[in-house]
């Protein structure tokens, strides 16, 4: 659509000649860089805020809760997804010799994927988020997603199309299979009924909501933090190290078991939880599986430098892809071992995690994409490397920074996990009161922060770096290339097999990918759906009352999931600390569900009636005033700030069209119930001695603290009963 | 018709089992195919990102 043959002086017999498309390269190459160290320096900001609560200065938008999720979107879709299309619009071009199809959807893409990220980096603040981790954003941002992405996918089919390379090389491969799983994550979890321009809720509750999310949530990380770039990898490294890639056939078996396996692992991200016990075991036995493929794409990685790893000593680029590559292994021989039940049970809700999802992303994304920056820039800009000295440097603070960052997450990890479970000789809790086994943390909690800030550091010194080489070279917008005309005419090679075939035909490579992921997916989520006994209702379950639901949408927009669990998994320390573990059927009117998966503060399952409404007052205002040394921020805004009721008729239609059971017609009357539940509240403040109006958010909010986990014990003055 | 199969069952520990052989089978003929694949053919295709070092842009 956008060839620029028209210029050509001397053409040579036989050969188009055509040009790249280096702007949409460049653009992505600038957000790329912007990004990340917007998303770093939100993540430095967030560790420091986590251990000294000061510093969320009683801010809403700029309170730890809303501003964590804010840094995960923006390292994850911001500063890796920019380095994707960055690395995919520059080798795509190249490994099928051809511009992209259409300059104008290559904008479209690059702006789309901008307006996106800005505008979750307003709404996320202000606490429009739908709190599903990595899918935080509300349903306009969705769509407009989907949108973009297809946009891009569109662009990219197309080049596929119009090649002059008959067959794709898997790293073309890698990027058909991001792009399709990508775009059924998105579409599936993301099915949500709107409520008011920026809320809704999810069409999924409890369980199901659970399983979507992490099979959601486990495949972004497979799909957009790890298949792309393991694309990028299979172009880039071999171009770095100027040799082919140790085994092409070991690649094809990579692709193939790789995209097959990762889909089915989701439900290690549930394991102990109210997930029936079916699910947990395909999640574990397939997480274990993906050792081999991961490493076998690690190897292939790493041996690609066969007979030159003694230029990894002089060049930055090849050092940052040779960490980048073993980040990736370790990070690949790590989750599979998190996945195995025993040893999960272990380290799920501490910062063993952390460490674990930080090794991944700042050595494997953040290295590998700093190698490709330092590879990339001084090419398009037709320049060498501004300083190789200052690359170098930037490779060992960012090397520092991630053991800085890793070891002490470890500790902190391990120690968490050694205090909850730790009983005395007398069959008691040796920390019965959690907040010890957070202030035990603190000081690690300080390391890991000077871990990022060296981090950020080092990608600062990689921006000055990238701005000097390109002020001293030339940027090549349209890079002219030769190369001869795809012959209309092919005939393929007796008994090449069925793999051969596929890699020179696109939609059906794209259909046999779909069908792949499909087979895992569906194979996991139907069941959950139709087989009754997978999530056995309770009958003292009942709905929320309005002023629950509001308050539960205030603990939603707070982003409270970030530090409190909401599951009480079966083991003692569990539930001699917090109570009955948790059972499938109580959350079936969870949208969404807060399950968790980072405990920073106590599980709340079971907070309902363990305290009077006092206390959840005081401790939202000053939570040191019930918890000296408690490092949770302050929430007075909740005190201050009126409960906006004007959606609430519209969140009760909502809820019942989803099958919740609220009696015909209750949306007219869900205000007056709201009213005089938030009267009762009122007087039970004002009784201890507390004066305030019933309007308030924070009422909302204890009406739901005070519900949580409290329908299974048969309470006669629960307020469950008023659905009776 | 499958619905009411599927509503009616008790257990689903099948699914992991089935979810296993098809693994299998989709890993032998990957593993098949791949091993019959012709080394000439392999390494024409591991040098596809390098060919273009020979094109009129590159540094």
């Amino acid at each position: 659509m956008s060839e620029t043959n028209d210029n050509v002086q001397a053409k040579p017999v036989g050969l188009d000649t055509f040009s790249y498309d280096n702007q949409i390269v460049k653009l992505f190459t600038i957000a790329t860089v912007a990004w990340g160290a917007v998303g770093m320096l939100v993540g430095v900001i967030i560790a420091f805020q986590i251990y000294l609560p000061d510093l969320n200065f009683d801010i809403p938008w700029l309170t730890f809760s809303r501003l964590r999720p804010l840094h995960t979107n923006a390292v994850i879709f911001a500063f890796v997804g920019n380095g994707i299309f960055m690395g995919v619009y520059y080798s795509l071009q190249r490994l099928l010799k051809t511009r992209m199809w259409s300059d104008m959807f290559s904008k479209l893409h690059f702006w789309g994927w901008q307006s996106i990220i800005v505008s979750a980096a307003i709404t996320l603040p202000l606490g429009y988020t739908q709190s599903k981790e990595y899918a935080e954003l509300e349903w306009p941002i969705d769509i407009a997603i989907a949108v973009v992405w297809v946009i891009f996918g569109i662009n990219m089919f197309r080049t596929i199309m119009a090649r002059r390379e008959r067959h794709m090389y898997v790293a073309i491969w890698f990027y058909i299979a991001s792009w399709i799983t990508v775009a059924v994550l998105h579409i599936f979890n993301s099915i949500e009924v709107p409520v008011s321009f920026l809320q809704s809720y999810p069409v999924y509750a409890g369980v199901q909501d659970a399983l979507i999310q992490w099979w959601y949530g486990h495949n972004a990380v497979a799909f957009f933090l790890t298949t792309p770039y393991l694309g990028l990898m299979y172009y880039f490294m071999p171009k770095a190290a100027n040799r082919p890639v140790y085994s092409y056939k070991l690649s094809i078996i990579h692709f193939w078991s790789l995209i097959f396996i990762y889909i089915w692992a989701g439900p290690h991200h549930l394991l102990y939880t109210s997930l029936p016990d079916w699910a947990q075991s395909i999640g574990m036995v397939f997480s274990l599986m993906l050792i081999a493929p991961s490493w076998g794409g690690m190897l292939n990685g790493l041996l690609t430098l066969r007979g030159a790893f003694d230029r990894v000593r002089e060049d930055p680029i090849l050092k940052f892809m040779v960490v980048a590559v073993t980040a990736y292994g370790m990070a690949t021989f790590e989750g599979p071992m998190l996945s195995i039940k025993s040893l999960n049970a272990i380290t799920h809700y501490t910062d063993w995690t952390i460490a674990h999802v930080h090794v991944g992303a700042l050595g494997w994304n953040g290295f590998l994409t700093f190698g490709i920056l330092y590879y990339l820039v001084p090419k398009m800009w037709r320049t060498t490397l501004y300083s190789k000295k200052l690359a170098t440097t930037h490779f060992w603070i960012g090397m520092i920074g991630i053991i800085l960052y890793a070891i002490p997450m470890y500790w902190a990890g391990i120690t968490q996990s050694l205090m909850w479970k730790q009983f005395t000789a007398d069959g008691q809790l040796l920390y019965p009161n959690f907040l010890e086994t957070v202030t035990q943390i603190v000081p690690l909690y300080a390391l890991r922060a000077i871990g990022g800030t060296l981090f950020l550091t080092g990608a600062l010194i990689m921006v000055y770096n990238l701005i000097k080489t390109a002020k001293q070279g030339k940027f090549d917008k349209d890079e002219e290339h030769q190369a001869p005309p795809l012959p209309k005419k092919f005939v393929p090679e007796k008994g090449e097999g069925k793999l051969r075939f596929l890699e020179r035909q696109p939609i059906t490579m794209h259909i046999g990918v779909l069908v792949l992921i499909m087979i895992g997916g569906l194979v996991e989520v139907i069941p959950l759906y139709t087989i009754n006994s997978n999530v056995p209702t309770i009958s003292s379950v009942k709905p929320y009352t309005p002023l629950e639901l509001e308050g539960r949408d205030i603990y939603v927009r707070e982003g409270c999931y970030v530090c409190h669990s909401q599951m009480i998994r079966p083991f003692r320390a569990e539930t001699e600390r917090y109570g009955e573990y948790s059972k499938s059927g109580e959350f079936v009117y969870d949208r969404p569900f807060q399950w968790g998966s980072k405990r920073l503060g106590p599980d709340l399952h079971r907070i309902g009636g363990k305290y009077p409404d006092a206390w959840h007052y005081e401790h939202m205002k000053d939570p040191t005033s019930m918890s000296p040394g408690s490092i949770m921020p302050r929430y007075g805004w909740m005190i201050e700030d009126d409960l906006d009721v004007s959606s609430l008729e519209r969140k009760i239609e909502v809820m019942t069209s989803l099958g919740v059971p609220y009696p015909e017609g209750y949306e007219k009357h869900a205000l007056n119930d709201l009213m005089k539940q938030a009267e009762q509240i009122a007087a039970n403040l004002k009784s201890a001695g507390i004066d305030v109006d019933k309007k308030k958010e924070i009422i909302a909010m204890i009406a739901y603290l005070q519900r949580m986990g409290i329908d299974i014990k048969g309470d006669p003055k629960s307020t469950a009963n008023q659905f009776e | 018709m499958f619905k009411n199969i599927l509503n009616s069952a008790n257990e689903s520990n099948l699914l992991p089992l089935i979810a296993l052989v098809v693994f299998f089978l989709f890993f032998s003929f990957i593993i098949w195919n791949t091993y019959k694949m012709k080394k000439e053919v392999a390494d024409s295709m591991s040098n596809i990102p390098l060919e273009e070092n020979n094109n009129l842009g590159e540094v």
